[in-house]
């Protein structure tokens, strides 16, 4: 699998910020699913796809937004809490 | 349902006959023995009927109705349905009437984002799709009914009850005429979705039902638009559901809307508002001319089957068997599959010309199919009627893409021409030879098709029986000499093709010239290789050189005289 220079890495992390303000929090959902099914045609491997997917999907049971928008409130005891 | 004011029959376009109930012999006493009897005479019943006459084989064929179905329900027969039609000895007047078609068209927000094109091989005999409404499909099949003294046609007579028993089947039957007793050795229950043979063999349909509801709707309209499949996802005139549109013939117009989520039901179907709702999707298409209204009824997705179609002396056929979802175009496709599957098998077995064993093929066969198109089918449905959020928005996502992008267009392919293959039948022992053809149809798949030089078709030569396909540089050497004779005595109806070979031609041998090599290309093959045809003109299996005992078991198999 190859990886992204931590520069490049950290530069895509705030497209996808920005992108996600530009897209509104009504169409946050859809231009995600846009973005994905671009990036994995784009990756041309439903093996690393679907890997990458079950990561996305394991790791939501350790973050949520409402905890992540807050640092300090970051403990595992807390974000179990907030588990919907 | 009908407009206000209009009888149940009373259509713009179909005037429907009514057949009188006969006195048939059982009311005066008469113990008939009858070797099959088929229950329903919607095109499956009549279909199996008309297969099982080109085997020399009789049957009783009742229906409940005294006329043909009221409002037009599948409308789409597929290329390897109108095989089945022509080797019934009816397709003359379906190729007449219905409108051939291979296109479509998907419109997302009113742009064009994908074009359907079924696959249509210069050698085919006919056109991947055809429209016709189920009347005419009712009608054309029951005129070659009429036409067959060996099909006791029998309307207004009502399947009341049975006995199955292990030598046969009674069944009572009750009919204005007075109520009588049926015996038979075989029955076929072609009785529809809601089949009382089922019912009454405490048999259920088992598998999923989908949440989303469709409005189908015939209307009569002159408008100027080829025969194609049309789907308008997201249209201005339906927000929030699918659209599709067929052409049919006599200016008829099928329009199927989906009910947004929530909507209720017994409102949508009020007439005012399918009105409105049709004059909406009208507009939308560019059409503000007037338009009739014939007929419309309210339809949701089901993938349920029988876990067997076989119970005793009992066959299951068409709906009575399995319910498919409308987008793959299966429902009646399925169903003629069906007929012409237990057709041959019940033909040959009545005849004695093969063992009782064949019949044990019919359902893992058909069952088989069946949930193949499931497979297919639930894609269609799950992008037809997203069952959930997830599913919702996935399908609105890969729509908007295809406004911009080539890549997701494809999953807007409504998949309705996915060819069932008997890949898994206890009929094709030697499935593994496929691995020595790079190219070609494969066993259990459908022959394919290819024009000769006299403007009849390869497929015109296969007989009732088994069929071999034999690839020549020359009259057929002994060893491929000795192995025909020998399949020649084990079918009295075996007919072999011999591709690129100068021999003389007999009842049972065509010699079929292939001058550039285009049959041998189609079929993968080279001097000495072998296709062996069941009477359903799929391939029981294939050699590249041949291989004699493989080839006879194969046969023997086919034809019940020898346990797979």
């Amino acid at each position: 699998m190859s990886t992204m220079p931590f520069e490049d890495l950290e530069s895509a992390y705030e497209t996808l910020a920005l992108a996600i303000d530009t897209a509104g929090a009504q169409r946050e959902a859809l231009f995600l699913a846009r973005l994905v099914l671009l990036l994995g045609h784009e990756v041309g491997d439903i093996t690393r796809f679907r890997n990458a997917i079950e990561a996305a999907l394991a790791g939501l049971e350790q973050s949520d937004l409402g905890v992540t928008a807050h640092p300090v409130l970051q403990s595992a005891e807390v974000a179990t809490s907030t588990i919907r | 349902m009908r407009p206000a004011g209009k009888a149940p029959l009373d259509s713009l376009y179909f005037n429907y006959p009514r057949f009188p109930a006969r006195h048939v012999p059982e009311l005066d006493g008469a113990g008939v023995q009858h070797q099959v009897v088929i229950v329903g005479a919607g095109p499956i019943g009549m279909t199996a009927a008309l297969v099982l006459a080109r085997y020399g084989v009789r049957c009783v064929l009742i229906d409940r109705k005294d006329t043909f179905n009221d409002g037009s329900r599948a409308i789409c027969i597929a290329r390897p349905s109108m095989h089945i039609l022509e080797r019934a000895g009816a397709v003359a007047p379906f190729v007449k009437k219905a409108l051939g078609w291979r296109f479509g068209r998907s419109y997302y927000r009113g742009r064009e984002i994908f074009r359907l094109e079924m696959p249509h091989p210069p050698g085919e005999k006919y056109l991947p799709m055809y429209n016709l409404q189920q009347q005419y499909i009712e009608q054309f099949l029951h005129d070659a009914v009429c036409g067959c003294e060996l099909i006791d046609m029998r309307w207004q007579s009502e399947f009341s009850g049975l006995d199955v028993r292990s030598d046969g089947v009674s069944l009572t039957v009750s009919s204005p005429a007075g109520d009588y007793r049926l015996e038979s050795a075989y029955v076929l229950a072609a009785d529809g979705a809601r089949s009382p043979i089922r019912s009454a063999l405490g048999l259920r349909l088992k598998g999923e039902n989908y949440e989303g509801k469709y409005v189908i709707a015939d209307i009569r309209m002159d408008h100027d638009f080829p025969t194609e499949r049309r789907a308008f996802f997201e249209p201005s005139g339906n927000p929030g559901g699918t659209v599709l549109i067929h052409k049919q013939p006599d200016n008829i117009w099928r329009v199927d809307y989906q009910l947004r989520e929530g909507e209720s039901e017994q409102e949508a179907l009020r007439e005012d508002n399918i009105r409105a709702r049709v004059t909406a999707i009208l507009a939308d298409i560019g059409h503000d001319k007037p338009w009739e209204l014939e007929w419309w009824s309210i339809y949701s997705a089901n993938t349920l089957c029988l876990d067997d179609y076989r119970h005793g002396r009992v066959f299951f056929i068409g709906d009575a068997a399995h319910i498919v979802p409308i987008f793959g175009v299966r429902g009646l496709n399925n169903g003629l599959a069906d007929a012409d599957n237990i057709g041959w098998k019940l033909g040959l077995v009545l005849n004695g010309e093969a063992g009782e064993e064949l019949l044990d093929s019919y359902s893992p066969e058909r069952r088989g199919a069946t949930l193949d198109v499931f497979a297919n089918a639930t894609k269609s449905t799950r992008f037809m009627t997203p069952p959930t959020r997830g599913w919702r928005l996935a399908r609105e996502a890969a729509l908007s893409l295809s406004l911009d992008h080539e890549f997701p267009r494809e999953l807007a392919n409504p998949r309705q021409m996915q060819p069932y293959t008997y890949s898994q039948s206890p009929l094709s022992p030697y499935a593994h030879r496929d691995a020595e053809f790079s190219s070609g149809p494969s066993t259990g798949g459908a022959s394919p098709n290819a024009k000769l030089p006299d403007g009849t078709h390869l497929l015109d030569q296969a007989g009732g029986g088994m069929t071999a396909i034999l690839f020549c540089d020359g009259p057929p050497r002994t060893e491929a000499r000795v192995m025909l004779d020998r399949l020649e005595s084990l079918d009295t109806r075996f007919v072999s093709v011999l591709i690129g070979s100068e021999g003389t031609k007999t009842p049972q041998s065509h010699a079929v010239a292939d001058r550039h090599g285009e049959i041998a290309r189609l079929f993968g093959a080279q001097p000495g290789t072998l296709y062996l045809l069941r009477p359903d003109l799929h391939i029981a299996g294939r050699w590249k050189s041949i291989v004699a005992d493989e080839i006879i078991r194969t046969a023997r198999i086919c034809l019940g005289k020898q346990t797979p």
